[in-house]
């Protein structure tokens, strides 16, 4: 089980739903009555065959979240852990000799536990005298090497921690080797009622029950196999989890809390904060950047441009107001959207603020109301109807950062109540970007020296949207030095190693600028003799190549998970080629291919056209839609290998009036 | 006659009027700097550190002012705001530290001092724990043509650790000044190392105290280029070595030569005991009972490797004093040196005379001469004496057989103890291009307008070791798809399939693979002749160097490369065309390609070998031509045709 503490609201949760608790439970942790530290059991387990090929088995798993009440009648979490692992392999003992625990107090790790057992049977144990403490960009961390492990045998660890005050979170019950055997328990006083929901649970059963004053929620997962890794897939978002949530605090009314309403106005408060006593140096801002006066969509860049230029992203400041940030230029996540926040509004720009999740982490799923799927932040400006990326410094206005395409997010807009204002939410679905928006296109003239052993290009390439992204940002941020090397690397990956490029010319790299929303366009002479081979009088020309190496699927193991693409895009490649005198051509019948399916959502169609002596040929490549079902996984890899086939393509020039025998 | 008091309030006057701040010289010509380093976003105006050594009733107290001003070049300015201050908590002490932004503003510059400065404990690459601190901070409000600056003052705890200074960093330096005053009782003597040309130096005499001064100006930034020997080995350094010190009537030595930092070191490893106790003592019995002396030792050897993992800490003395050979059997875990003091109890407890080595790898570039201080190494290691060779033990490198040391230490000088008062030093070979050998052999037959064949590889040597880490880790899945990336051959719609490998465990033998594949599309009918290109393998294919590369490029070791295929002729064909043989030599590398045409078979051998570590900016050139000729020599095809 991996705990995933996420989420700037936690603590702003707690504080919303807690007040008003009252009742006196000092009572002991049920995590604590299994007296899992203080009895060992030292036969090593025997492996079925299936297990024995992964490096180890997690056998069996006990995770304990309690609440109780102080006797201060303040709410405490503590969470508590054990895992008892057989390691079969050295990956396994690698991953396993060292525990880390994100622990923020002193006094908050109750208990902690590490046990090595031998092949037979002997038990090295290590404890609280052997823990040590480190810190990282602003965050402790208590670390603990643990003895005695070895192949063939098993390791226990277990721990007991105060956790900082929580209401909501996720617990992930599959991960990259099996598992025998899983409980989940969330226990909490009767009067504070969490749900719990399981996704991709086809292992997992869910219960709920009663023990003396206390509500219990388990879930039990059994079997549960090694997460497969696949190509162009959302491993992550497709593994067994538990969701949870706080829903009712009977003391407080039947009224269901950390709803996505009270989420709205919850955040949108935060992230309003300090924006009066911001207001003075933010206007003197927008006047001396001359962004005062602009037209909405022109004053929304020059904004976006500005903070991501000069202000950098620091994950251990202070979250400060949008003036602190300002001044700084540098801010957390939270600073820079309340930056964002405080300019938007002085210059009376309608925003939404937007929260989702990566759908390759998670799916957002709007029947369940928790705050864990509140993750990435994007603004919309709903005249416009376009979307700004606030954590993103390589994406400008418009484009999303493309794990968010296709989700649903809560959407927050202003509600005026008079001269109060606050935020009101709503579930939306944030759109995939349109296909036309991301590109890489390519055009070639190609014509070959009199000895037919270099071919000279007249290379052209055209990027826009989240291909472009790939590249254009980077080559506007390097140095002359820096932009040769990627141009240099560009140009033999997409064409062969050998390349020689000369007048090298990028335009449209400004992403500062209405540039970005322009092809990004590199054109260059470039030199290449690797396409071409000699075979006596004859010289094939491997222009199949020349759309750039590509790599074939297999069919190794029946697929696990749905299709994902990352982002909707396409590929034109425009190849003419010059026949070179006293040559005839050959071959070029193979180049006409289609591969298409789902009424071309997605496929690969190469055709050509001989006018005299120039051949032209053109390879399209498209892939419209984001996801697909497992069902589709044959014909995808079909369009997959259709570019590969493609790179085979070989044309003939055997020269005139020779003889066709040696 | 002229007043010297009016002269000196003058020259306050005249001070009072230059300077823009309190603080004084804080300028910098923005314009001026980005014309003369257009590549750089960040530039050090200065580099200063101030060492004064002075004896006091407790002791010798070592101080060091460091003074350190950048400017930040652009408007990316922000992103190098965030400073810290490494240090080892053990070893030294940070105060007093101190740090401002300067933002211009006209011609002025507004002074804005860094308010909070966290102390933070951070994790250490490869290491699992230490005492290095870190103190944070960030300058705060950059932007283009700021300056930021720090001071701060570190205490050297230890005389041992005094270090010294290089002059030259991955950004421009336009001030680096280093210097270290010492009083008579202090003997210090000092070593440079590279090229000091551009470095003023200057002695001075004062009032009973030495002071060495050393001054650079406007250094280039040094490249920053991926394989290349690290900066140590290009930028001018100067090593400070206190040799001794006398206080209260006593003389203490300290460094000064190979022999001192013997001492040192055997004085911190003294108390190690090497003597296994019942259960690690029963366990080498066993493991050694009935065998040679060689076996012996190859079974400790290995055992150690497959059984101790590395978790490493070096916090205070635990980076240099090994632990207990008991406590690191018991707990299956150590750092290089814990691993070295098990190997040296275990051979010790079967009767096998074995040696503490300690070691600097190949990023460090010093010789213990040129540098006899702590700065030399880096590992340690144990040793074995076989017919007066020394094989070097480095049990920290899991997957490498008895016999050859490890590619990090390759070239290296060790300091070998032979006994507590006596020590020599050892060079490591670099193994021979012939050992590390790979070996590929194929047969293919025409199927259609594929081909299909099979085929059988080997490795040995650092080729063997570095494939066992490749595949170290994977599951079975991965393992799958890297096999499939492995022996595809000829293009990207082979597929690999009935792969068979020795067992990756095993020791002291060959790494053998043998496996199946085919290729549909593979061969090209043009008429009544049929193409086939022989080249199902071509290795190095993309292994040009570019052409804006500036810095040495360094290989973890030399190899020997033998690709054979053979083409079978189908039944009923003759071969109408085989290319020509191909080759290319350079006293650091070359190849040699050859067909040979016997009955219905064609045999192709492509051999290639590299028989050095660094491959030196003059041998660029030839080596990209290798890299041309062998591509040229890859689109070669055969051609056969249907016998009448």
């Amino acid at each position: 089980m991996i705990h995933q503490p996420k989420n700037l609201f936690r603590t702003l949760a707690a504080a919303l739903s807690l007040c008003c608790i009252s009742g006196g439970w000092a009572q002991e942790l049920e995590f604590r009555k299994l007296g899992l530290d203080s009895k060992v059991d030292k036969t090593i387990a025997t492996l079925t065959a299936e297990e024995k090929k992964e490096t180890g088995v997690v056998l069996k798993e006990k995770t304990y979240i309690e609440y109780l009440m102080n006797s201060k009648d303040e709410a405490e979490r503590y969470y508590g852990a054990y895992r008892r692992i057989h390691l079969s392999g050295n990956t396994a003992v690698e991953r396993f000799n060292k525990l880390v625990l994100p622990v923020t107090d002193p006094g908050s790790l109750l208990m902690v536990k590490a046990r090595g057992i031998s092949r037979n049977g002997v038990v090295k144990e290590v404890g609280p005298e052997a823990v040590k403490e480190i810190e990282e960009e602003g965050r402790r961390y208590k670390i603990l090497a643990v003895e005695g492990l070895e192949v063939g045998g098993e390791v226990e660890l277990m721990y007991l921690v105060k956790g900082s005050m929580s209401l909501f979170g996720a617990e992930i019950v599959q991960e990259d080797i099996p598992l025998r055997e899983s409980e989940f328990h969330l226990i909490a006083p009767k009067h504070l009622i969490f749900e719990g929901k399981v996704y991709n649970g086809k292992y997992t059963k869910q219960d709920s029950s009663t023990v003396g004053e206390k509500r219990m929620l388990t879930f039990h997962s059994r079997k549960v196999p090694a997460l497969l890794e696949e190509k162009y897939a959302a491993e992550n978002a497709n593994r067994t989890r538990i969701e949870y949530k706080l829903a009712y605090n009977e003391l407080n009314g039947s009224k269901r809390i950390l709803s996505w309403n009270d989420a709205g106005s919850r955040i949108y408060s935060f992230l309003h904060l300090g924006l009066d006593a911001s207001a003075k140096d933010l206007t003197k801002f927008v006047a001396k950047e001359k962004i005062k006066g602009l037209p909405e969509e022109q004053a929304i860049r020059a904004v976006e441009n500005y903070v991501k230029t000069n202000i950098n992203l620091r994950k251990d400041a202070e979250d400060g107001n949008a003036k602190d940030v300002l001044k700084r230029k540098f801010g957390t996540q939270t600073g820079l959207i309340r930056l964002y926040v405080g300019l938007f509004e002085i210059m009376n720009i309608p925003f939404e603020i937007v929260i989702g999740c990566s759908r390759l982490e998670q799916k957002f799923d709007r029947d369940f109301d928790t705050w864990n799927f509140l993750d990435k932040y994007l603004f919309y400006f709903p005249n416009a109807q376009k979307y700004m990326d606030p954590e993103n410094a390589f994406l400008r206005y418009g484009m999303y950062d493309f794990t968010l395409e296709g989700t649903d997010a809560m959407f927050i807009s202003t509600a005026t109540l008079g001269s109060m204002r606050t935020g009101l939410a709503n579930i939306s679905q944030i759109p995939a970007a349109p296909v036309e928006q991301n590109y890489d296109n390519m055009e070639a003239d190609i014509t070959f020296t009199a000895q037919a052993d270099q071919a000279n290009l007249k290379y052209v390439r055209k990027m826009g949207g989240y291909q472009a992204a790939h590249f254009r940002p980077y080559y506007f941020l390097g140095n002359a030095e820096q932009r040769t090397r990627m141009v240099t690397g560009l140009l033999k990956q997409s064409l062969k190693e050998d390349v020689v490029a000369t007048n090298v010319n990028a335009s449209n790299f400004n992403i500062n600028s209405a540039e970005v929303n322009q092809d990004f366009i590199l054109t260059a002479d470039v030199a290449m003799k690797s396409i071409l081979e000699r075979v006596n009088n004859k010289v094939l020309v491997k222009v199949g190549e020349l759309i750039g190496l590509q790599t074939e699927m297999y069919n190794e193991r029946p697929r696990q998970h749905p299709i994902d693409i990352g982002n909707v895009h396409s590929y034109t490649r425009v190849i003419r080629i010059n026949l070179p005198e006293g040559y005839r051509l050959a071959g070029q019948e193979s180049l006409r291919r289609k591969v298409s399916f789902d009424n071309g959502s997605m496929g690969f169609v190469s055709d050509y056209k001989l006018d005299g002596r120039v051949l032209t040929i053109t390879v399209e490549e498209f892939y419209k839609k984001i996801q697909y079902p497992i069902s589709a996984y044959a014909e995808f890899q079909k369009v997959i290998n259709a570019a590969a086939d493609f790179n085979k393509v070989t044309l003939v020039l055997e020269k005139e009036g020779a003889l066709s025998k040696k | 006659m002229i007043n010297p008091m009016s002269r000196v309030l003058q020259g306050l006057l005249l001070v009072c009027l230059i300077c823009p701040s309190a603080f004084g010289q804080i300028k910098a010509d923005l314009n001026q700097l980005q014309q003369k380093y257009p590549n750089d976003e960040l530039v050090m105006l200065r580099e200063g550190e101030k060492i004064t050594i002075t004896t006091a009733a407790s002791g010798l107290k070592i101080e060091c002012e460091h003074h350190e001003e950048y400017l930040f070049m652009n408007e990316q300015a922000s992103r190098y705001a965030s400073h810290g201050i490494r240090y080892s908590q053990f070893f030294q002490d940070i105060l007093d530290v101190e740090a401002v932004t300067y933002l211009p503003e006209g011609s002025r510059y507004r002074k804005v001092p860094v308010k909070e400065i966290k102390t933070e404990k951070p994790s250490s690459r490869g290491i699992f724990f230490d005492d290095v601190m870190v103190r944070k901070f960030n300058f705060e409000g950059v932007k283009k043509g700021a300056i930021g600056t720090v001071r701060y003052r570190e205490i050297i705890k230890d005389p041992h650790t005094l270090s010294g200074f290089m002059f030259g960093r991955y950004i421009p330096v336009l001030n680096g000044d280093f210097s270290v005053t010492f009083p008579s009782a202090v003997k210090l003597s000092y070593k440079t190392y590279g090229n000091m040309d551009g470095v003023t130096f200057q002695t001075t005499q004062s009032r009973g105290q030495t002071t060495y001064s050393w001054k650079v100006k406007d250094v280039a930034a040094h490249p920053y280029e991926s394989d290349a020997p690290n900066l140590r080995y290009f930028a001018p350094q100067v090593f400070l070595f206190i040799e001794e010190y006398t206080l209260n009537g006593i003389t203490k030595p300290v460094l000064s030569d190979e022999k001192k930092l013997f001492n040192y070191y055997v004085s911190l490893i003294r108390d190690v005991d090497h003597t296994a106790d019942s259960q690690l003592g029963a366990m080498v019995d066993s493991l050694t009972r009935g065998k040679t002396e060689i076996e012996k030792i190859k079974s400790i050897y290995y055992w150690v490797q497959d059984h101790i993992r590395y978790i490493a800490f070096e916090d205070g003395l635990g980076g240099f004093v090994p632990r207990n050979a008991n406590s690191v059997y018991q707990k299956r875990y150590g750092d290089c040196k814990d691993m070295a003091s098990l190997l040296n109890s275990m051979l010790k407890r079967a009767g096998i005379p074995s040696h503490t080595v300690w070691i600097g790898t190949r990023e460090i570039p010093f010789k213990y001469r040129e540098n006899p201080s702590l700065g030399v190494d880096n590992h340690m290691i144990a040793a074995v004496k076989r017919d007066g060779q020394w094989i070097f033990l480095d049990a920290t490198a899991d997957k490498i057989d008895f016999g050859l040391p490890t590619t990090h230490i390759q070239g290296k000088q060790a300091l070998v103890m032979l006994s507590e008062k006596d020590f020599t030093i050892a060079e490591v070979p670099e193994v021979e291009h012939t050992r590390n050998f790979r070996r590929d052999s194929v047969e293919v037959w025409i199927k259609d307008s594929g081909v299909e064949g099979k085929g059988r590889s080997t490795y040995e040597g650092l080729w063997k070791m570095d494939l066992k880490y490749k595949l170290a880790g994977l599951s079975d899945a991965q393992k799958e798809d890297f096999y499939q990336s492995m022996f595809s051959r000829g293009t990207n719609k082979c597929k690999a399939e009935g792969v068979t490998g020795s067992d990756l465990k095993a020791r002291d033998q060959p790494l053998r693979f043998s496996y199946g594949f085919q290729v549909p599309d593979y061969v090209r009918t043009i008429g009544s002749e049929q193409y086939v290109n022989p080249h199902l393998s071509r290795p190095l294919q993309n292994s040009r160097i570019d052409d804006s590369r500036k810095l040495p490029y360094e290989r973890d070791f030399r190899f020997s490369d033998d690709f054979t295929t053979i083409v079978h002729l189908p039944a009923g064909y003759r071969l109408t065309h085989l290319p020509e043989n191909k080759s290319y030599s350079h006293e650091k590398f070359g190849f040699k390609l050859t067909y040979v045409h016997e009955g219905n078979r064609v045999v192709l051998k492509n051999q290639i070998f590299l028989k050095s570590l660094l491959l030196a900016k003059e041998d660029f050139g030839a080596w990209n031509e290798m890299i041309t000729r062998l591509n040229e020599a890859y689109n070669e095809n055969l051609s056969i045709q249907k016998k009448k």
